[in-house]
Parts: structure tokens; sequence; C-alpha cells
């Protein structure tokens, strides 16, 4: 049988049409709603119109949210390239007593779910008095984007060369040398998938932050969180409708950056 | 070879030095220790001591197994419970049902670009904000909302059918949300399965759906118990979706520890948080054992 006229593989294909359909579907009414004339739900819109624009930006509170957000995510993000490309290297590089339990102890956050470790970050955060500040915020951060760093940097460490790192030290290269100049460039996507996902993964928290904020200082998801319990209005709609634009363009740069596999390897992780 | 000629030329070069290359793990480790210990450990043993001592931050420590007697002891939160764990079944059963065979048709698309396409359609939702994927659910989903409205306009229904506000809401927002969790891990391994394994079951008179019985699915079952395994824990750690959705009519262990945060009452809180862990951790202790007879079965198939 041609693969072509196979019949099952075409339904196979209608049906991922069908997934792919489903998978779009709140993202395209999303960017609809946003443009909509109504001030509350109703499809069709009556009308088009950019007055939610508009009124997002008067929001004052979601933009403060969305810098806080920014400088959580990024120093989350930094924070884990640094701690986890070093424990990535002091376990595969050298042979200890008690690595694997250390392997443990770093990967055991990705287990607790991340409600229950927000309530302990409160907890802790009241106890040291420094409940609603953004390093508490930013510590409860880490500890979900670290175990990510450290799990991928392991790998494309393991498989990195090891033979070239040895012939450099053995031309006496210092280990700094050696580091930068052999093994960084080797690890260089490992980097950039966990980096790309610690970004990602803080930016979007709500669970860990829910209870650290406080309503005067928000994260941006916590915000919208909140913004929707409160009114259903198309404000969030216009602003999801930005974050899609830049979810699109982080789509764009992940295609043409990251190579499918590394992703695909992220992914079965358990890269939430 | 390479590896045990380093530590003579290290010698050669001095007592500190090697000593220094011994170490060099010590300082390499110390930060990321030094903070999984003191925020995430600590953190745990936070949840312990409050479930036990609930008024320790009042600044009045007694113990008292109240809180833990509490959740027993009452069947509703036997009910919250239950509800959790059915709808983290339902999740995971529809992903695998729809994400299965996404994945085998991805692998079977021929030309890479439309298998990229496929790739990034499937992907790229990750990026998208939780909150703002639930909220197109709402939008969809709401009385006034698209599906209704299409249903109306193809006159199968008359009065809206209620959508949100209800588990039928979560399992399809959870469903689209933890969906990419299903299909990469299947992904990862459909790939490996080679056509010639299957063309030789076809040789032997093997049919189609035997051949996909006795040969795809063994081989396949590691990306899909890893997949249910990170599906079903997220679901039943999910808190804004199944909120969001379930408008506050439908009760889990996530909205059981939200409601007991925002009363203030960190004792139950912290009980409700430490039973969700509990059930995570025996899940996945349970799955692992599944997990490491189906790799075996997979790798003596492929031998």
């Amino acid at each position: 049988m041609r693969p072509g006229r196979d019949p099952v593989r075409l339904a196979l294909l209608a049906f991922l049409w069908l997934v792919v359909a489903f998978m779009l579907a709140p993202i395209v009414f999303t960017l609809v709603f946003a443009f909509s004339d109504a001030s509350y739900l109703i499809f069709p819109p009556p009308g088009y119109s950019l007055r939610w624009f508009a009124k997002l930006f008067e929001q004052r509170a979601l933009f403060a949210a969305a810098i806080n957000s920014l400088v959580v995510a990024t120093a989350a993000t930094l924070a884990s390239l640094v701690v986890g490309t070093a424990a990535a290297l002091g376990l595969v590089r050298y042979r200890f007593f008690g690595r694997e339990l250390l392997r443990t102890l770093f990967l055991a956050p990705l287990i607790v779910p991340r409600i229950a470790f927000g309530v302990a970050m409160l907890i802790y955060a009241v106890v040291l008095r420094r409940f609603g500040g953004l390093d508490s915020l930013f510590l409860a951060h880490l500890m979900v984007t670290l175990p990510f760093a450290i799990s991928i940097l392991t790998a494309a460490l393991v498989s990195a060369d090891r033979s070239l790192e040895e012939a450099a030290a053995d031309l006496g290269a210092p280990p700094l040398v050696t580091f930068w100049k052999v093994t960084l460039p080797q690890i260089r996507t490992g980097l950039a998938v966990s980096g790309f996902f610690a970004f990602i993964v803080s930016w979007d928290q709500v669970e860990t932050s829910l209870f650290l904020v406080k309503t005067d200082n928000m994260t941006l998801p916590v915000a919208m969180f909140y913004y929707l319990q409160r009114q259903q209005d198309p404000v969030i709609a216009a602003l999801s409708a930005l974050l899609i634009g830049v979810a699109a363009v982080g789509a764009v740069i992940a295609v043409l950056t990251v190579n499918p596999r590394d992703l695909q390897r992220v992914l079965s992780a358990g890269g939430r | 070879m390479a590896q045990a000629a380093i530590p003579q030329i290290v010698a050669r070069r001095g007592g500190w030095r090697a000593a220094l290359r011994r170490y060099a793990h010590v300082p390499l480790l110390t930060p990321a220790v030094g903070l999984t210990v003191a925020v995430f450990w600590v953190c745990m043993a936070v949840l312990v001591v409050m479930s036990v001592y609930p008024f320790l931050a009042a600044g009045t420590p007694r113990l008292t197994l109240a809180a833990w007697q509490r959740l027993l002891g009452d069947p509703y939160y036997w009910g919250v419970v239950g509800t959790t764990l059915r709808l983290a079944f339902v999740v995971t059963a529809l992903a695998l049902a729809l994400g299965y065979p996404a994945a085998y048709a991805i692998s079977k698309i021929q030309r890479p670009g439309w298998a990229l396409a496929a790739y990034v359609v499937l992907f790229a939702p990750i990026l998208v904000s939780v909150v703002v994927r639930t909220y197109g659910w709402l939008l969809l989903l709401s009385n006034t909302g698209v599906v209704n409205y299409l249903l109306r306009a193809a006159g199968l229904v008359r009065e809206p059918i209620p959508l949100i506000f209800n588990e039928t809401g979560i399992i399809i927002a959870m469903v689209h949300i933890l969906l990419p969790f299903m299909v990469f891990p299947i992904l990862s391994v459909v790939g490996q399965v080679g056509g010639d394994l299957k063309e030789a079951a076809m040789d032997l008179g093997a049919n189609r759906w035997v051949t996909f019985r006795r040969v795809t699915l063994p081989l396949t079952a590691p990306g899909v118990i890893s997949g249910c395994q990170i599906v079903f824990t997220l679901t039943i750690s999910a808190f804004v979706t199944p909120f969001l959705m379930g408008g506050g009519r439908v009760q889990i262990l996530s909205g059981l520890i939200y409601r007991d945060m925002e009363a203030v009452n960190l004792g139950f809180a912290s009980v409700v948080a430490l039973v969700l862990l509990a059930l995570a951790v025996v899940i996945l202790a349970a799955s692992n054992v599944l997990a490491r007879r189906a790799y075996r079965r997979a790798e003596v198939e492929r031998a």
C-alpha cells in the first residue's frame, strides 16, 4: 500500500489536525475577544474596537506587576544557570561519597506540588520577617527552576567531550580557562534550553507566588488571577493578546535556536 | 588511560594543587546544596512542624493533632481527596487518548516542515501563561461563549449547556494545558520503534491491530507511563485552572489549601499540603515500579 493513500494513516493525520485545532482554539478566541466592543463576555462580539487596549494601559498595578515578574524571572534564571552549572559540574566531573543522594536532594523539589511549597514558603517568610518582598519570591522561584537547570545541564555535561578538557588541562590551561574556553561552548545548548525554561517557569508561576505576594506588590500572573476573580471585562483579553504576541516571538526564537531533540528531552523529563 | 594520567601530572605539580583538584566539587556544589537545604528542605520541615504546632507563628507553641484529626476524621475531606483523584484519572485518560494518536501521527508525517509545524503548535501553548489559557477556555465554554453559540446556531441545543463552573470545564481546560506533557514523552519513544520490527510482524502474518498491540504498544510503554506520571501529578497539584474553571463549585485539595490560607488557617493548610505531597509521592513511587517493568520489557523486545 502506498503510504499516501493508507486510510489508517489519513485518519491519524485528520485526528492530529483536530488536536491542533483544540490546542489553538482558546488562544485564537482570546485574540478575537481582545478586540471586542462589549464590556462583557459575548460571542460573536457586537462590534470591534481597541478600547480594552486603551484601558489596559491605564492599569498601573498590572504594569508594576509585569515589572516585578520580569525582575524575579531574570534573577531566578541567572541564578539557576550559575548555581546549576556549578552543581552539574560537581556531580558529573567528580566521584565522591553521597553523589546519588545529592542528586536526589537537588531534584526532589520537582515532585512537591507547587501550592504545598507555596504554603511552606509563606510560613517560612513570615517567621523570617521577609513576607511580601521580592527576595522571598526570588528564592521560591529559584527552588522551582534550579532542579530543571541541574537536570538539563547534567545531561549536557555527560554528553560533552571530556577528552578536550583533559587536553586543555594537560597543556597547562588553568581550570577556569579550561571551563570558559572548552566546557562552556560544549554545553551552550543545555544552557540555552535551561535558561529558556527557567524564565518561562518563573514568569508563569502562580501557585508558589500566590501566598507570597502582597496585594500592592504582585507578579503579573497572580495579578491577572485576582483580576479575573473580580471582573471579566476584556482588559485581561487585551493583556492576554499582548502576552500571546510575546509568546509567539518566543516560539520563533525557540524554533530557530533550540534543537527539537533537546526540547523533547526537557518536556519528557517533566519540564513543567 | 587519560584519567589515570591526570592525577600523576597533578601530583608532580605539588600537593596543594592536587588537594584543590580532589576537593574541587565541594565549592562547586556548596551553593546549590546550601540553597536547596536552607530554602526547600527547611520548608518541608516547616510544613511538618506547622501541621502539629499550628499556633507556632502566633508565638504559642502547643503540640496538637487537631488538624490531622479534622482532616482524617471528616468524610467531607475524603470526598475532596476522591474528587481530586477522579479528576486526575479522567484528565490523564483523555490526555492519553488525544496525545497517543497525535504523537503517533506526528511520527508519520513525512515532510519535515509539517512535522516541525505540528511540534510548534503542540509546544507553543506552554509559552502562554496558564492564566491566559484558562481565560481562553472561559471565553469558549461560558453560557454566552463560542461553543454554546455554535451549538445553538447549529440548532443542536436551545438552552446553553453549562460547560464552566463544573467538572466538565475543569477537565477540558486541564487536558488542553497538560497535553504537551503527554505528547512529548510518547513522541520521544515512538520515533525509536523501527519499521523493520513492524514489517517482520506483518510478514509473519500479524494484522495491523495485532502488530500495534504486540510490537508498537510495548515499545512505547515507557513513554506512555512517563507521560501519564507527569500529567497525573500535575493535575492533582494544579490550582489556577481548577479554581477558575470550577468557579468555587468543585472542591479539590489545592482549592482547600487556598481556602484555608485565605482564612489564615495555617495549620490545616499545612496538613492538606502534606496530604497532597504524600499522594504525589505514593503515585510516583507506584508508577515507577510499573515504569521499570515496562522499560525492561521494551529493552527485551528491542534486542
